[in-house]
């Protein structure tokens, strides 16, 4: 792909999602209140096709350019934080369903997708037990984190198999399956700091039957269909979306200080936030930090699609350099919120500040598992020539 | 020159925390029910009360105990170590009070908050209302925020601009609009339900209001300026650097908490890694940087406070440097305490993420605590402004 070709698609997104822009920012409190994202955003973010954005071409997706898919999800989450973050999370997990089942259920699942998109939520961390049974497996297990269960159509699980036994020097073998929504528990654990309109809750196979063919291609293996950006290394495919969530709230903290701080007076001062020599300061930092992440994410997935590799070394380098871009922005969209929180001041104490929602949502996000501090020290390792396991 | 601790301080210290110290168990168990009320837990003001908390701050010739600010610095520190909410809601009702006890001038007003027991005090200065002169006083109106405790009090402060009889403001000599404080009995204004924060919760800091209200002139308090008309030499310091000490402690106390609270989590193993968190030599690390910021900050605190104090006793004032050191002072403690809590959520990972755990509630209470206006980094400009000589 051509970059005026990519810039073409950028524009065609851009102009997709200001369509919906202001139904995301009026449902913003209607996520919050409901911890889970309202009937309306859900709406919105089907009909422009969020979450096929990563998904094989082969099935009805997208499988958009890495610098596409940050710019879409960046500009959903300067809407809203929440359908922001169930936008990225659909679309991966979409994507995984769509490469990784075999053909007959994935024709099966995506052939009204152009109708109603199977979108997918759940973990895949190891967190069940399957016990072959004639025909398919039956599964076992409780799983956090499933952003967006109560809009998806289908449930991932990853499971621990106690019946097989390790071989010598391998991880313990593992089996991810699917099953339709209408098959799972879901509980109601979703009380949070931030991401709350996210609906992340757990969720449960009890005694579920999973056929044979709904059982996925592990990630020790390449997806079964689609190029490009889908066939890198699975921690590496989850980062271009996955900037753009610390990408859109770093626009969106920027936008609404810059429009608070003329209209508001702290307390004792006699002049608005705005006319604050120091806050001009500040906020200039903010912009040129935005700026930064900006370019970054441009440059970091446009290299990370085309870099060569020769081996299973190069694929745990490239994750860990994917990953340590990725906590670089959850840190510096932090600073960026952090910054715009403390000079609105007591204002943005309140749980309807749009900088305080913000505050929280980045918080909470910069919890998840991908990253951790450990991105930095792997990375620190590859630098320093060490020999670096697969792993997180 | 470190200023000295005298015997006396010494005991008055080591008598408040053995007062902390019995009541801490009670306010811990209780603070999950003040968060939950978003207000503070009644069996945390009985407990408050038990040890006379709420008259830490005050003038003796009121009942109060006009204690030494290391003594409300440390006790302050202690009850947001055992609870933030309780801590908070005392922090501000004991200087409140300590406010309205050293400026109300003589009269009914006085004797109605003083005059039987020692009132529970909470509201803002904060000019957010209005006083207008009537026959035999002046009406109020207005609309204020941010009252902690006020669940539990008796008397608020509201902050109004002065208007003449014809309800225009009326205007200081440098033609500045004219303002002063009033005390209002609870009963006569109305609380709102808009106490809904991302933390802080328990502290039930919700909007009031006044509506037409006529209250006798002696309700005036006026302060800022103006010479205390009780109190020991403490009382005769800007309003800031007197309830700066406060704010500054009870995040001192909450970081603490959170330091507390890691530690007893750090055996805890992430999934990513399956090693427990107090085995990593970078959770190590950040931890001794996070201890040693919060143990100095409440070291440089206590050093800043008992120099003024020291000051004070010498007969010399606060002057317009030493307010803006002391400022920027309570901003600094704020920004090492909010980093040091920043911390320990990110390092316990996502199990603290969900609000029934401990360190969400702590993370929160830092966040909303962090922007309060005594700790706001404008401190940091004008105590620059100060430093470099420019007024």
């Amino acid at each position: 792909m051509t970059q005026a070709e990519l810039n073409v698609q950028i524009v065609d997104w851009h102009e997709r999602i200001a369509t919906i822009a202001d139904t995301l920012r009026g449902q913003s409190e209607s996520n919050e209140q409901l911890r889970r994202l309202s009937p309306a955003t859900e709406a919105a973010l089907r009909g422009v096709g969020a979450f096929s954005l990563c998904s094989p071409v082969e099935v009805g997706g997208v499988n958009a350019h890495p610098v596409l898919q940050t710019q879409v999800i960046a500009e959903i989450t300067s809407h809203d934080s929440s359908a922001g973050w169930c936008a990225l999370i659909g679309a991966h997990e979409s994507a995984w369903l769509a490469s990784r089942l075999p053909d007959r259920s994935a024709e099966r699942i995506f052939a009204q997708a152009d109708e109603r998109w199977p979108v997918t939520a759940g973990s895949i961390a190891p967190e069940g037990e399957a016990e072959q049974v004639e025909g398919g497996w039956l599964v076992n297990g409780r799983w956090g984190w499933a952003s967006g269960i109560h809009h998806s159509d289908y449930l991932l699980a990853q499971c621990r198999i106690p019946a097989q036994e390790s071989q010598p020097g391998q991880p313990p073998p593992l089996l991810l399956v699917a099953a339709p929504k209408s098959d799972v528990v879901i509980e109601d654990t979703w009380h949070t700091l931030g991401m709350r309109g996210t609906g992340s809750t757990h969720y449960r196979f009890d005694h579920v039957f999973v056929p044979e063919d709904m059982c996925l291609a592990g990630f020790e293996r390449p997806g079964l269909r689609g190029d490009g950006w889908l066939q890198r290394p699975t921690v590496t495919f989850l980062t271009a979306a996955g900037y753009g969530f610390p990408l859109g709230v770093a626009r969106r903290a920027v936008e609404e200080i810059s429009a608070f701080a003329s209209a508001h007076t702290r307390t004792g001062q006699r002049a608005s936030i705005a006319d604050q020599q120091h806050f001009q300061g500040d906020l200039g930092r903010c912009v040129a930090l935005l700026d930064v992440m900006e370019g970054y994410a441009r440059q970091l997935f446009q290299e990370l699609l085309t870099a060569p590799i020769r081996s299973l070394g190069d694929a745990v380098q490239m994750d860990d350099r994917a990953r340590a871009g990725l906590r670089w922005a959850h840190q510096t969209a932090e600073a960026i919120v952090r910054t715009a929180h403390e000079h609105a001041g007591g204002p943005a104490v309140y749980s309807d500040s749009v900088l305080a929602r913000l505050l929280r949502d980045i918080q909470t996000a910069s919890q998840h598992v991908i990253q951790t501090q450990s991105a930095y020290i792997r990375r620190g390792q590859h630098q320093l020539g060490f020999e670096v396991k697969p792993g997180l | 020159m470190a200023p000295v601790m005298n015997s006396q301080i010494e005991r008055e210290l080591a008598d408040w925390r053995e007062r902390v110290e019995s009541i801490a168990p009670t306010l811990s168990a209780h603070s999950a029910e003040s968060v939950e009320r978003r207000a503070l837990a009644p069996a945390s003001v009985a407990a408050l009360e038990t040890i006379e908390a709420f008259k830490l701050s005050g003038p003796r010739e009121v009942g109060g105990l006009d204690a030494h600010p290391m003594t409300q610095l440390e006790a302050f520190v202690e009850l947001s170590r055992a609870d933030v909410s309780a801590g908070w809601c005392t922090m501000v009702q004991s200087m409140v009070a300590g406010l309205a006890g050293a400026h109300l001038r003589e009269g009914a007003a006085l004797e109605a908050a003083f005059g039987s027991s020692y009132p529970r005090f909470s509201g803002t200065t904060n000019p957010e209302g209005s006083a207008q002169p009537v026959a035999g006083g002046y009406r109020l109106n207005g609309r204020w925020s941010y009252a902690s405790g006020i669940q539990h009090c008796d008397w608020v402060l509201g902050g109004v601009r002065l208007l003449d009889a014809g309800g225009q403001a009326r205007l200081g000599d440098n033609g500045e609009p004219l303002w002063t404080a009033m005390a209002i009995p609870t009963q006569s204004i109305e609380i709102e339900d808009s106490w809904y924060v991302t933390g802080l919760q328990g502290t039930g800091s919700p909007h009031y209001r006044a509506h037409d209200l006529v209250l006798s002139e002696d309700h005036e308090m006026p302060f800022g300026g103006s010479v205390p008309r009780r109190g020991g030499a403490w009382f005769d310091i800007p309003m800031t650097t007197f309830l700066v000490v406060g704010v500054a402690a009870s995040c001192i106390g909450l970081a603490e908490r959170a330091l507390d609270l890691f530690r007893a989590h750090s055996t805890r193993t992430r999934f990513s890694t399956g090693r427990a968190l107090g085995q990593r030599a970078t959770v190590r690390h950040d931890f001794s940087v996070a201890a040693q910021s919060v143990a100095a900050a409440r070291v440089y605190a206590g050093h800043v406070l008992a120099g003024a104090w020291d000051q004070r006793q010498r007969g010399l004032p606060i002057s317009r440097d030493d307010e803006s050191r002391i400022r920027a002072m309570g901003s600094w403690v704020g920004d090492v305490c909010l980093d040091a809590v920043r911390f320990c959520y990110r390092a316990l990972g996502a199990a603290a993420n969900f609000s029934d755990h401990p360190m969400d509630q702590l993370n929160r209470d830092m966040l909303a605590a962090s922007n309060h206006v005594f700790i706001s980094e404008i401190n940091y400009e004008l105590d620059g402004a100060r430093r470099l000589a420019f007024d």
